[in-house]
């Protein structure tokens, strides 16, 4: 059997080295451009420092680096795309500000979220500001890739800000009315919208576009942006249910919301009429009203019927089918430790601390 | 010379038959940081193996894996789907920069090269813009330097580039001249041109003519001038208006930068009887 040449060793080896060598190099390429994008000479009060502390607290820098790796793989050069990759940065964690708010989260990257620290009012603010900051980075294109790739940069935002706040939508709006009658297909809707476009694809598109200096269809690389981001979500969603899953939320925050995961959705199809009802029921409550209990009772309901390890499997085949869709979007470029990382996302998402 | 004798093999409990020690194999190479238990390699073999006689054997498919991934594409098909018809549907009869027309890029192009004459610096951001747009049935680069924008230079085709074309440098444009053609243009008596000169002045500025004076000082000098682009896109114009009793005779005056009011050229006109 002839292992595919992304994948010639198995994790743990080369390819482990080629991400985190990845995310470290264009991480801090990218974290000193969104460092500059936010520097104020005089930080405006109750603004600027809020602006600042999501992305002072860190994290991996996925999307940034999925830009600038798009880029390169396509004949581009990381200078080209280190502003793109910052507007990706800031645009992501102005949406984490507002998405914390939306969720009632508590902790964001083993801290308080915002605006558990400055209220409601502040962070809604913070995070306006930061949505339209990253404006300018993708704006300062029009000067370094000309006015067709800028503007091209800019309809793929405007598509991918559709798509996340629809899905967002979906997603809420669900919560919001208790809709028990959510399929896994509406699962993988909302999930495609509002992960997969924001955290994957669009940073995809955005190198690719440069890199390619518009030559290619942006298009290309929609396919394997889903399949990476749904397995991606599921993963999150999987650790969710774990102390300590690494990601920065509490456990079991997703319960406590009553978010339609697959897991839950799974568990209120495969359980009994009786323990529907109770299901039910708590779905109907709100999240205050909601116990440790109650949260730890359905934990177990998840368990017991398999939930978790469904979700898990449905996981790997979406990623078995990015992994397909990647050779269709990225078969014909030369290798290249670029190439390499962008397939290594794929066992990545399962892998990653 | 004595070779001392091997050291006795450890006892062990070789496979029958084989004759042969033998480790267990690991469970995983690393650290199980994930949700999901350890994966062999071959999991993430994307590819179906071929044996010698060309025979596909593909891993069985679980049903919930087979669902996921046929759900999986149908969602995406019909976003995709759904996309082109919002990209179709936002297109259609809106203004895009794409599609403008080509005779107004070349005149844009022209202002754009009479507004690099008079400044070095002005609108070169504007002009890179230009010139980097695509349009559909564009004149070639060439033939444009030809008919409209001085400095023009031709640019390799992108459209239909393989992916990681690089399209070449462009030569290096002519030096940029230092001398601006001024244009005169009269309205109301009849007035004729006897020497005019403007030259390109070092930063972005509005070009002003406080006033043309005749060398008899009890004549009323004329003022009022404007200024404008040429007719041809090629230069200046300064448009003088001329009462009906202005005095005959020749009137003379100084351009200069409206910013600093440091000359930048002269004019000197006769007003017919």
């Amino acid at each position: 059997m002839t292992p595919h040449p992304a994948f010639a060793e198995p994790p743990g080896g080369e390819a482990a080295d080629v991400m985190s060598e990845v995310l470290a190099e264009y991480g801090a390429a990218a974290r000193v451009s969104v460092q500059h994008y936010l520097k104020r000479e005089r930080p405006a009060r109750y603004l600027d420092e809020l602006v600042a502390d999501y992305p002072g607290r860190g994290g991996k820098l996925m999307r940034p680096c999925i830009c600038i790796a798009n880029a390169r793989a396509f004949g581009g050069r990381m200078g080209d795309a280190v502003q793109s990759a910052a507007a990706v940065e800031i645009l992501h964690n102005a949406l984490l500000i507002h998405d914390d708010i939306q969720d009632g989260s508590e902790t964001r990257r083993g801290r308080p979220t915002l605006h558990a620290l400055h209220g409601v009012p502040l962070a809604i603010n913070a995070g306006d500001a930061m949505l339209l900051l990253a404006l300018r980075p993708l704006l300062d294109n029009l000067r370094h890739l000309g006015q067709d790739i800028a503007l091209r940069i800019l309809e793929a935002t405007q598509a991918m800000a559709r798509e996340t706040a629809e899905g967002q939508a979906l997603e809420l709006g669900w919560r919001d009315t208790n809709q028990s009658k959510v399929s896994d297909e509406d699962y993988l809707t909302m999930v495609l919208k509002k992960t997969a476009w924001m955290g994957m694809i669009w940073p995809a598109q955005i190198g690719l576009l440069i890199g390619s200096r518009g030559a290619v269809d942006p298009g290309r690389v929609v396919r394997f942006g889903f399949f990476l981001g749904a397995a991606f979500q599921i993963e999150d969603d999987l650790r969710n249910l774990v102390p300590d899953g690494g990601y920065g939320k509490e456990q079991n925050g997703d319960l406590f919301e009553a978010k339609r995961t697959l897991m839950l959705l799974h568990t209120r199809r495969s359980c009994t009429v009786a323990e529907r009802r109770e299901l039910d029921a708590f779905l109907a409550l709100n999240r205050a009203a909601r116990t440790e209990s109650d949260v730890a009772w359905l934990a177990g309901l998840m368990e017991k019927l398999g939930s978790a390890d469904y979700a898990r499997t449905v996981a790997q085949g979406l990623a078995g089918a990015a992994i397909h869709e990647f050779g269709v979007a990225y078969g014909h470029l030369p290798d290249s430790r670029d190439k390499a990382f962008i397939a290594g996302l794929v066992p990545w998402v399962f892998e990653r601390p | 010379m004595t070779i001392p004798d091997a050291p006795p093999d450890p006892p062990s409990a070789p496979p029958p038959g084989s004759g042969r020690v033998t480790r267990p194999k690991l469970s995983r190479g690393g650290p199980n940081r994930s949700s999901l238990p350890p994966q062999p390699a071959e999991a993430y073999d994307p590819l179906p193996a071929i044996d010698k006689d060309g025979v596909l054997h593909t891993a069985p498919i679980s049903e919930a894996i087979a669902q996921a991934v046929q759900r999986g594409y149908r969602v995406i098909g019909d976003n995709i789907e759904q996309g082109r018809a919002a990209a179709a549907e936002f297109r259609a009869g809106q203004y895009n920069v794409r599609d403008v027309p080509y005779d107004l890029n070349q005149m844009t192009l022209r202002l754009l090269d009479l507004t690099r004459q008079i400044s070095g610096t002005t609108c070169d951001i504007l002009e890179k813009l230009l010139r980097d747009q695509k349009f559909p049935g564009a004149v070639p680069r060439s033939e444009a330097a030809a008919t409209g924008g001085q400095g023009a230079a031709p640019r390799a085709p992108r459209d239909f580039a393989p992916p990681g074309f690089r399209a070449a440098p462009p030569p290096p444009g002519p030096a940029m001249p230092t001398t601006v053609p001024l244009e005169v243009v009269f309205t109301g008596k009849a007035g004729t041109v006897r020497a005019a000169s403007l030259s390109r002045p070092e930063t972005p500025t509005p070009l002003v003519l406080p006033a043309l004076a005749a060398l008899d000082p009890a004549l009323p000098p004329i003022r009022g001038a404007t200024f404008s682009a040429s007719a041809d896109g090629q230069g200046v114009a300064v448009n003088i208006s001329l009462a009906p009793d202005q005095p005959a005779g020749l009137y003379s005056g100084v351009i200069c930068a409206s910013d600093s009011m440091i000359p930048v050229g002269s004019l000197t006109v006769e007003v017919q009887a």
